[in-house]
């Protein structure tokens, strides 16, 4: 299954970054009142949408868009949210105690409901909708770290490492930080697929990315109304993309963990 | 689970007497909450909807037209100076509470609206129910009213002395907000009137279920038309699909609020049927005037000939819109036929731009105090029954000026956040849109037009037109009035002062067993003279 995860994900990363080199894309003057709401043919094998716009087109560009959001906020996330947790395990004492007191806060709201919150004060748009999502996705990486790295603080190289003269950055960076690598690879393919389906949530209601972007959320939700006129095609393959590539990370996250995780391997 | 178990119930119940006997239940799918039942402090379509089956007003709109006929006033003079109006009322009306109408209930009802001092206004307004249409309608509270003074000057006869004549005056007696209320009732309830309606109309309150319904039925009593089913009931259906789906599944009998999309659905089914409103509903692009490339008139006359009308009207309206060429929509009697639409030229729009010295386009503004910033096209973030589909409509025109070299970015907010930065003059250029309250020009133009460089106009400023048309508000004869609003509307468009794009005929949809429902360009409709067969 993870394979197959690895093939839809890598099938999706092409299609973000290939699409862009080899079709140009201008969303505000591709509107076509005369051929809205037509359904798949040849000339728009995924149909238009209700200005007219090709859909496949649309679907195609905004991999760029839900992907590129998705893998920016998790790796914002994941980095600040490592340091913290580091920092947390490491140091221990009055640190631990107010940087995970911040992360109990932050983890005692649902984490959809602060995101929109967030963007409903900061306003919506897609570069604070990406900010929100990493924002919420912070604690869970500082946590990951922060245990694996009081697992490791007294295994006997790191004691062995400092009864060396090795100086604190240089344990935690060198020995201590590599070996909280398999856990945080496996939550950040994870929180990926949370962050793609966040930021559609946010673009759904009209937070995240603004018309005309192609986000797959927006386009979910400009098109979920024409479900009463019979215009199917509008709303399935934008919901299909967002499934699929939920799907596909969530089974490379999967598979990553079955290999990485050393319980599980004995 | 329990209000679909009573849906079901209550469906059962209609297709068990659909064949046999005429439906005693006419059901009718709101679009939302009401906000509550007291007319004279609501300003919203779904309270409203209620209300006008509750109430009485003293004259009423007749029929589909913005006419005025006699409703509660049986007839009335004018003096020849048009400052004092006698009304007669009608005799053995009587509230739903028992209490008779008279002279002094009906005089009591004005000190409500106008009188500040009056306890229950004190109350109302410390309770956050404000008067607001007393205050548009009639120039304000106390002193600043346009009203002189309101007399009873017999059991049944009410004189009402105006300062000034004022044109609209019996057309603004007909609008929802001043139907008359039982006062006793009114004593009795306080500040929660609003939940414990009390009128003289068709239907009598019977219960409100929040967010569910609110049930009313017949009052045998009543002194018009009398009422063909013996229960209303009002459902709260927000979503328009589902409130169609329910209207398909026979759960409800009548909606408004219909997607665009779904018109020629419900044309095609041979169950459901379309009735249009008149066209009283104008939608608009407005133009801030503290943007320096928008004082540019070339730069405005840009975005007329840059955007395609007939293509929107014609795609996104479901078959309803109607192309405007001016402010008034063509059922007002001050509309100007002679005036030519601008041409869709988007050659015409790069060539103006270029000439105002944006050859490379449009995409940057600069406000007067220097503040430069992108272009942002803000577009509403809810469906108006002149945007139906603000959202689809805002990016059509955004593409249309991104071809002509005009490259906005498209920006929302929550609807009351959008409203107010309005208000303040905050957007730069933003859409918006106006529906008719009691079908005088007066209403439509002036409420715009008669305050120069107001912020809540984008600062437009026309001085010979806000004077032309405080001029026409004084005058009484209609063909005399008449001509100046079509002047106005000439002044209008040959300033390029704001852009008119779309009149809608909102569309309901009824089952084909609904007879005998009279829609009205104001919303004001009344079910007495619904049938469900």
């Amino acid at each position: 299954m993870a394979r197959v995860g690895l093939g839809i994900v890598a099938a999706f990363v092409l299609i973000a970054v290939l699409t862009p080199a080899v079709h140009r894309y201008d969303a505000k003057t591709d509107s076509n009142l005369a051929l809205r709401l037509k359904p798949p043919t040849g000339d728009h094998p995924f149909g238009t949408d209700t200005l007219g716009r090709d859909i496949l087109v649309r679907v195609l560009h905004g991999a760029r868009v839900s992907l590129g959001l998705g893998v920016s906020s998790v790796a914002l996330a994941a980095v600040v949210g490592s340091v913290l947790g580091l920092l947390a395990g490491y140091v221990g004492r009055r640190v631990d105690l107010v940087v995970m007191f911040c992360m109990d806060i932050l983890l005692a709201f649902p984490a959809t409901l602060l995101a929109i919150a967030i963007v409903a004060m900061i306003g919506p748009g897609l570069r604070n909708s990406l900010f929100a999502i990493s924002l919420v996705s912070i604690p869970v990486y500082a946590r990951i770290s922060r245990g694996a790295v009081l697992a490791l603080r007294e295994r006997e190289f790191v004691t062995a490492a400092r009864g060396l003269g090795v100086s604190d950055w240089r344990l935690l960076g060198r020995h201590i930080f590599p070996n909280c690598l398999p856990p945080l690879i496996v939550q950040t393919t994870l929180a990926i697929a949370f962050a793609i389906l966040e930021a559609a949530a946010l673009g759904f209601l009209g937070l995240g990315a603004q018309p005309p972007t192609p986000e797959w959320g927006a386009m979910l939700a400009d098109s979920y109304k024409y479900f009463t006129s019979g215009a199917w095609w509008v709303f399935f393959f934008p919901g299909a993309a967002i499934m699929l590539a939920v799907l596909g990370f969530n089974l490379l996250g999967d598979g990553l963990r079955d290999a990485l995780d050393p319980r599980l391997k004995q | 689970m329990r209000h679909r178990t009573f849906a079901l119930l209550v469906s059962l119940l209609l297709l068990g007497l659909a064949d046999s006997a005429p439906a005693q239940t006419f059901v009718f799918g709101a679009q939302g909450e009401p906000v509550q039942l007291d007319p004279a402090v609501i300003t919203d379509g779904i309270s409203s909807r209620i209300t006008r089956q509750i109430y009485d007003s003293l004259v009423k709109y007749k029929g589909a037209t913005t006419e005025v006929e006699p409703a509660l006033a049986e007839k009335w003079e004018v003096s020849a100076d048009g400052k004092v109006w006698t009304f007669h009322l009608r005799k053995n009306v009587k509230f739903h509470d028992g209490n008779p109408l008279d002279a002094t209930s009906v005089l009591w009802n004005f000190e409500r609206w106008w009188k500040s001092a009056h306890s229950q206004h004190e109350n109302q307004v410390k309770a956050g129910q404000t008067f607001e249409y007393w205050e548009a309608q009639f120039g304000g509270f106390d002193d600043k009213s346009i009203v002189e003074k309101v007399e009873a000057v017999g059991s049944h006869t009410v004189r009402i002395t105006l300062k000034a004549p004022q044109a609209p005056f019996l057309a603004n007696l007909a609008m929802f907000v001043f139907d008359i209320a039982s006062p006793k009732a009114v004593e009795k309830w306080g500040t929660e009137f609003g939940k414990h309606p009390v009128g003289t109309g068709a239907f009598k309150f019977v219960e409100w279920k929040p967010n569910q319904e609110v049930i009313l039925e017949a009052n045998p009593d009543y002194w018009g038309v009398k009422p063909k089913v013996k229960r209303v009931v009002l459902r709260n259906i927000k979503d328009n699909s589902q409130r169609l789906v329910a209207l398909k599944a026979g759960e409800i009998h009548g909606m408004e609020g219909l997607n665009p999309d779904d018109v020629k659905v419900v044309r095609s089914d041979p169950n459901l049927q379309i009735l249009l409103r008149p066209t009283n509903t104008t939608g608009y692009i407005a133009f801030n005037y503290k943007v320096k490339e928008f004082q540019d008139k070339r730069v405005r006359l840009a975005f007329a000939h840059a955007i395609n009308k007939r293509a929107i009207v014609d795609a996104l309206y479901g078959g309803t819109g109607l192309v405007a060429s001016q402010f008034q929509p063509p059922s007002l009697w001050g509309y100007n036929k002679e005036l030519k639409d601008f041409e869709w030229s988007p050659a015409k729009a790069q060539a103006l731009l270029k000439q105002a010295g944006f050859a490379q386009g449009l995409s940057e503004i600069t406000w007067e105090d220097g503040k430069r910033e992108p272009l942002v096209f803000w577009y509403m973030s809810r469906s108006r029954p002149y945007f139906p589909n603000p959202k689809e409509i805002g990016e059509a025109m955004a593409a249309d000026l991104a071809k002509a070299g005009i490259k906005v970015q498209l920006q929302t907010a929550e609807w009351a956040v959008y409203l107010d930065k309005r208000k303040n003059g905050q957007l730069p250029v933003y859409m918006l849109g106006w529906t008719g309250d009691n079908g005088d020009p007066d209403n439509f133009i002036c409420y715009f037009f008669c305050s120069p460089g107001a912020p809540r106009e984008g600062f437009y400023s026309n001085k010979p037109l806000a004077d032309l048309l405080l001029r026409a508000q004084s005058l009484t004869r209609q063909a005399e009035r008449a001509r100046l609003y079509r002047q106005a509307e000439q002044m209008l468009q040959e300033d390029v002062g704001r852009l008119f794009i779309a009149n809608n005929q909102p569309p309901l949809a009824f089952s084909k067993k609904v007879k005998g429902y009279v829609t009205n360009p104001t919303g004001s409709e009344h079910f007495n003279t619904v049938e469900v067969q």
